[in-house]
């Protein structure tokens, strides 16, 4: 880290925080998910239920890695050399908003299913995933070599 | 502590060497070379491993790919053509100018991603099971070399390791007979050219379950003409797995004759003068759109989210595809009844190629065929348009079959044999009310047991309580018998098993009341006398008059004193002494009526000539007693059985006597005023049996 920078070291923080709890959240809904495999629940694992299935192990796989990726911003902010204040706030809000609507689409959206479709909380599900791919893209933009910053 | 079966130790023992090789690689502290080298081992013993299960794959591929050849496609057969005969019919190749029925049908594996739930509770349904490729996962019955014989024909069977095979007669030649009029069993074993032929389908997996093979020349499947039953585990010749004539010939079935249209999803007979019999199909068995119809533009157009969304949100039919459950209660049923019914087609509609599509009005394409007195009083169009040309079909038919009717229904019009339900229901008042349907009692997605698909939520009484709630408040007054009782069950006496098929008797569909009156008219058992077997049918006549005000009708001196369970199965036809042994094995009419002294008469019946009344009487008797296990085989020869029949009779004879006088009513039992059984009645009555030739079309 090079010079302290108060609000870059507090987004970090932020970051780190919010990444590991997300991460404990996910690991937490996967434990819950196998218990529904040990106690055979038909909830979950009843064929006609495959898409509820499928759309709560997305929650739990996306919510999982996109607490990890939190970590990885966190860790790597201060290297980002690139990236402005203004791209920081707006990848740091894209990425913090992307990593709860997007999760959290896929959990609501196999609470209610219409057979073969998600519930229509589903739609959270590609906001979120736009929200994400906009902060990745600008923390990739920041990634670019110092020279060119 | 349970055994470990192989493959269980097989598992364990790989996951164990796993376990340990890794972490020899890992603590082992190798060198470069010999850690290379053990890498390059493990690596070539697992391509190895996989080619080999890559091998094994690409055999069964291929046994497959071959079997699919055999069965019935959606595509057209390519068959080669003789120039020489082709110049002479003047067309090279078949005439597939029109359009093809089979276009708009996907199959039920695109129906899944959709509707997994109701893709999954038809996967456990019996329809799905009725026609199946020959594989070990669709196999019952055993092939394990063994030889079957019946009629003068032997076969053997055999499996290959996927594969089931059968030596046997050359379906091809004895169909060459049969067109010449030649009976095939008529020619000696000895003399057929014999085949060996591999099983290619399956039809049927819940009570029974019979096989075809391929012809060599066109699309036709022959029927391997042995029954395996599922409860019983065993081969049994087809013939004697129905009520037909003991004495007839040997049954030839070929698929494409009528299985094909209710077996199989959009079946085809089709026949070109060249290629001979290609019988096509858009999917074996009785899938999604066999129920549902062709699903092609419903599929098309629900690729659009926005609409699937809508259509599921307004809860609103979908104009692309039929919901059965949707339509009313006589279009409803006559998606079942297309196949669950005896219906003729209408000349006119058959020769432009018009089908039947659920939610067309079955009576567009065919006749449903009613023997009621009331059918001919209908005040419907259609059926009143339809009669004369029903009676002209019947009267056509009966000049080469004079007993068409009465192989089919009951005197009165009531379907007397299975698979036939809607023809029974459409007769019964709650259908002319316009309310019942096959799904007020049924339900293909939702039902508590694949056996029967009853709905889950209309289980017992709630089906008919549905539309008569008020007998539930009274109901003791309504039945006499206990509220908890069999005798209180709606369906008992109001759907007794009078219909017989599939080797038991099964529940009439025509709805209606049990009458002294209709027995004595039809000779067809009422509900009271299949539940209380040693009761006369004027004992039934006595309680019906009393508690429902029924006319009592003038009785035979028989009818008035011999139980109806001693009567039918002495003296009855063939399917009234089968339905008489099938309910003295049940459990309900032994509580009500005793069961020791029925293994006296059940005796009498295990020489019968009739092979199904045989096999119902044997099954009774075997549940009869745990202390007399019976040696007894129904397809026994003729000396073998007669043998047992004195064997057994003599056994319970002194169960049906009764020397101290406990029997009420000794005259209904047949006991003389000594409680020993009156021999000479006996005997008036099993001389008085009703020996016409019956030929039940199941």
């Amino acid at each position: 880290m090079t010079g302290s920078d108060p609000t870059l070291e507090q987004t970090a923080a932020k970051h780190l925080a919010f990444g590991w709890w997300l991460v404990v959240a996910s690991i937490a809904l996967g434990t819950a998910l196998e218990a529904l495999h040990a106690l055979k629940l038909g909830v979950y694992l009843d064929v006609a239920n495959e898409t509820r299935r499928l759309l709560w192990t997305l929650a739990h796989a996306h919510g999982a890695l996109l607490g990890l990726v939190h970590v990885a911003f966190a860790t790597s902010l201060p290297k980002l050399a690139a990236l402005s204040p203004g791209g920081r706030t707006l990848a740091s809000r894209a990425l913090g908003a992307g990593s709860l609507l997007l999760p959290a689409g896929f959990f609501l959206g196999g609470v209610f299913v219409y057979e073969g479709d998600p519930g229509l909380g589903v739609l959270l599900a590609p906001v979120g995933a736009a929200l994400v791919l906009v902060a990745v893209v600008v923390i990739a933009l920041g990634a670019r070599r110092r020279g060119r910053a | 502590m349970g055994q470990i079966s192989p493959l269980l130790a097989l598992q364990i023992g790989l996951v164990a060497a796993g376990v340990a090789v890794g972490a020899w690689v890992l603590g082992a502290r190798l060198r470069g070379k010999r850690r290379v080298m053990l890498g390059l081992v493990l690596a070539v013993v697992g391509i190895a491993a996989g080619f080999a299960h890559l091998a094994r794959q690409a055999g069964r591929a291929a046994s497959i790919e071959a079997l699919e050849q055999e069965i019935p496609g959606r595509a057209r057969r390519a068959v080669q053509v003789d120039p020489k005969q082709a110049a002479w019919i003047g067309r090279a190749t078949p005439d597939v100018s029109g359009p093809d029925p089979l276009a708009g049908y996907v199959s039920s594996d695109r129906c899944r991603s959709c509707h997994p739930g109701n893709y999954d509770s038809w996967h456990r349904s019996y329809h799905r099971t009725m026609t199946q490729r020959a594989t070990p996962a669709a196999v019952l019955g055993t092939f394990t070399g063994q030889t079957l014989e019946a009629k003068g024909r032997s076969y053997r069977l055999e499996r290959r390791g996927d594969e089931y095979w059968v030596e046997m007669a050359d379906p091809d030649w004895e169909a060459e007979l049969m067109a010449r009029g030649v009976r095939p069993d008529s020619v000696p074993d000895e003399r057929a050219p014999r085949r060996w032929k591999r099983v290619v389908m399956t039809t049927g997996s819940h009570h029974m379950q019979t096989y075809w093979v391929a012809s060599a020349r066109d699309g036709r499947l022959f029927n391997f003409p042995w029954l395996w039953l599922v409860e019983d585990q065993r081969w049994i010749p087809r013939e004697d797995g129905f009520i037909r004539p003991p004495d007839g010939a040997r049954t030839f079935d070929v698929w494409h004759d009528s299985c094909i249209e209710c077996h199989a999803v959009g079946g085809e007979k089709e026949q070109d003068p060249r290629t001979g019999w290609n019988p096509r199909a858009a999917e074996l068995g009785i899938a999604c759109e066999g129920c549902h119809g062709p699903a092609e533009e419903h599929v098309r157009v629900n690729q659009d989210p926005a609409r699937r969304y809508r259509m599921r949100l307004a809860d609103e039919p979908d104009p692309t595809i039929v919901n059965p459950a949707r339509l009313d209660a006589r279009d409803s049923s006559q998606v079942c009844g297309y196949c669950h019914g005896i219906n003729m087609w209408k000349p006119a509609p058959l020769a432009s190629g018009v089908r039947f599509h659920p939610g067309d009005d079955l009576r567009e394409t065919r006749v449903v065929m009613r023997a009621s007195a009331k059918a001919a009083k209908s005040t419907d169009s259609l059926e009143r348009h339809d009669w004369p040309v029903l009676m002209k079909q019947l009267e056509q038919a009966m000049v080469d079959n004079p007993t068409l009717l009465e192989e089919r229904f009951w005197p009165d019009g009531m379907v007397r044999v299975s698979g036939r339900e809607h023809n029974g229901m459409i007769e019964s008042a709650c259908f002319e009310g316009g309310k019942l349907s096959c799904l007020s009692c049924h339900s293909m997605h939702a039902s508590a047991d694949p056996d029967d698909q009853l709905a889950r939520d209309r289980q017992q009484d709630r089906a008919c309580l549905q539309c008569h709630p008020t007998f539930d408040q009274d109901l003791e007054a309504h039945t006499h018998h206990a509220r908890e009782s069999v005798g209180s069950r709606c369906q008992n006496c109001h759907m007794p098993h009078t219909v017989y098929g599939l080797l038991k008797s099964i529940r009439s569909h025509w709805i209606d009341s049990p009458s002294a009156a209709k027995t004595r008219e039809t000779g067809r058992a009422n509900a009271c006398n299949l539940c209380h077997l040693d009761k006369s049918l004027g004992w039934s006549a006595d309680r019906l008059t009393a508690w429902y005000d029924q006319p009592r009708p003038e009785l035979a001196r028989d009818e008035e004193e011999i139980a109806e369970g001693i009567r039918w199965s002495l003296s009855g036809d063939a399917q009234q002494r089968a339905m008489m042994a099938w309910h003295m094995g049940q459990p309900d009419p032994k509580r009500a009526s005793g069961d020791a002294w029925m293994g006296y008469f059940l005796g009498h019946l295990l020489d019968d000539p009739y092979p199904a009344v045989r096999y119902q009487a044997g099954h009774a008797l075997a549940r009869l007693s745990a202390e007399k296990p019976l040696a007894y085989d129904f397809l026994d020869a003729p000396a073998e059985r007669a043998r047992m029949r004195r064997e057994t009779m003599a056994y319970w004879r002194a169960a049906a006597e009764d020397p101290r006088g406990r029997v009420a009513d000794r005259r209904a039992r047949l006991l003389g005023a000594d409680g020993r059984l009156a021999e000479a009645e006996i005997e008036r009555l099993a001389k008085a049996r009703d020996d016409r030739t019956m030929d039940l079309r199941e």
